[in-house]
């Protein structure tokens, strides 16, 4: 299983390369033009260029290849990661309250430390992190996930992943190397599995006009949402021992708090009673019966949680309406 | 370390439960004495960190063992002496 270090991504065998471009020895399809057209689309928010980019099954597998194809070394994954990612730390570096990486060791390791924190919202200072575990010959991994298309895109990093999900997307998982990148394919039995021309380039395509139109309406009603996340902050404040995960200059969208002496799955379904869906990071609603390790790695309240990814294009009716029944819902839920 | 005032067992009980328990109880104690109380729901340890923060109480100690943690805390003159325990708790 063991390769050596290669310039570029290989896989096992040899005769079947992982390859951001198209096979010059196969006949190219009729939509190789509106794919080729997506995959410029999805470079140009990462700033990379379409070859450095690799479309994979899910986000999940590639979290875990982006991370795991770098030289194999010491991993040094920040306690926020992805489970995935944490999964292959030998090191887990630890974060402040508000979910920031705190002043670690720096060395020749790979670290994987996520922009936009999918659960609380906080964002990383990934280029500065970056030149500085570049300056120590470190390497870095970054879940590019849930900033993409919002913010500018950070670019000090090596190798990154993203989760189409996060914008909207299909089931889809994208990889991006920097040409400079030294990636090796950690799971070569299984490269015919995944690759450029495994993964059905409708979801590519997909994911492109996702992106792009998740994008517009980020612009559009970036401070529209900003406000309400003020406005939640404001209203949790008011009621009173609600424990607000993350940092109030994060993500707008995303938004965590806990409710002291409530249930996670009750405040869950209170509001879907309501007409919300919001997730929970609550123990009672993980199929293992742990908390969110993101909670337990930042100190803030574990039970009674509520996760809100809040759509852009969300109407102000519907804000309005959550700031305005988040009261009683609280009570209720912490009397019954 | 001094011997807790008050002796707690919440096993087999769930978050927010065993917090809950805690907060009521520790309202039978002294100002300045401490409180032990033993879990063995994954979610106390973060919990109770959390909780002591939020109250103003003052976390001591943890330890494990093979039934669970058992956790120590001070309870203090807090700012809200009820912990914030809703009405009817």
């Amino acid at each position: 299983m063991t390769q050596g270090p290669t310039k570029g991504p290989t896989q096992g065998s040899g005769s079947f390369a992982l390859s951001g471009g198209a096979d010059p020895r196969q006949p190219q399809p009729e939509w190789d033009s509106p794919v080729a057209q997506a995959r410029d689309e999805i470079a140009s928010h990462l700033g990379v260029s379409a070859e450095e980019l690799y479309f994979l099954g899910d986000g999940p597998l590639a979290h875990t290849l982006a991370l795991a194809g770098l030289a194999p070394r010491e991993r040094w994954v920040s306690a926020i990661e992805r489970s995935e990612l944490l999964a292959q730390a030998t090191k887990t570096l630890p974060v402040s309250p508000t979910g920031h990486l705190l002043e670690c060791e720096m060395g020749p390791s790979t670290y994987s430390l996520g922009w936009v924190n999918g659960e609380i919202g906080t964002i990383q200072g990934i280029d500065s992190w970056g030149a500085r575990i570049h300056q120590s010959a470190g390497l870095l991994h970054s879940d590019l996930s849930s900033g993409l298309g919002i913010l500018p895109t950070p670019h000090e990093w090596d190798s990154a992943s993203i989760d189409a999900r996060a914008f909207g997307g299909p089931t889809l998982g994208i990889m991006a190397l920097k040409s400079r990148t030294r990636w090796t394919n950690p799971l070569p039995t299984l490269s015919p599995s995944f690759g450029q021309f495994h993964v059905d380039q409708r979801m590519v395509i997909e994911a492109a006009v996702a992106l792009k139109r998740y994008s517009a309406l980020a612009a559009t009603h970036y401070e529209r949402i900003s406000a309400f996340n003020r406005a939640l902050r404001a209203r949790c404040a008011a009621i009173g021992n609600i424990d607000i995960a993350g940092d109030p200059a994060g993500i707008p969208h995303i938004i965590t708090f806990s409710v002291l002496y409530a249930q996670g799955e009750e405040l869950v379904r209170a509001f879907a009673l309501e007409g919300f869906h919001v997730a929970s990071g609550s123990a009672c609603m993980s199929t293992n019966l742990e908390p969110s390790h993101v909670l337990s790695a930042t100190g803030k309240l574990t039970h009674g949680n509520v996760r809100l990814t809040i759509a852009y294009d969300e109407p102000d009716d519907s804000l309005n309406r959550f700031l305005e029944i988040l009261p009683s819902i609280v009570e209720g839920v912490r009397q019954s | 370390m001094s011997t807790p005032a008050l002796e707690i067992d919440t096993s087999g009980l769930r978050c927010p439960l065993p917090v809950l328990a805690l907060a009521r109880r520790i309202l039978e104690i002294p100002i300045g004495e401490t409180i032990a109380m033993t879990s063995d729901d994954p979610a106390a340890g973060p919990d109770v960190h959390a909780w002591a923060r939020m109250t103003g109480h003052t976390f001591l100690h943890e330890e494990s063992n093979g039934h669970g943690t058992r956790f120590l805390v001070r309870r203090e003159a807090t700012q809200d002496p009820m912990n914030g325990l809703p009405e009817g708790i």
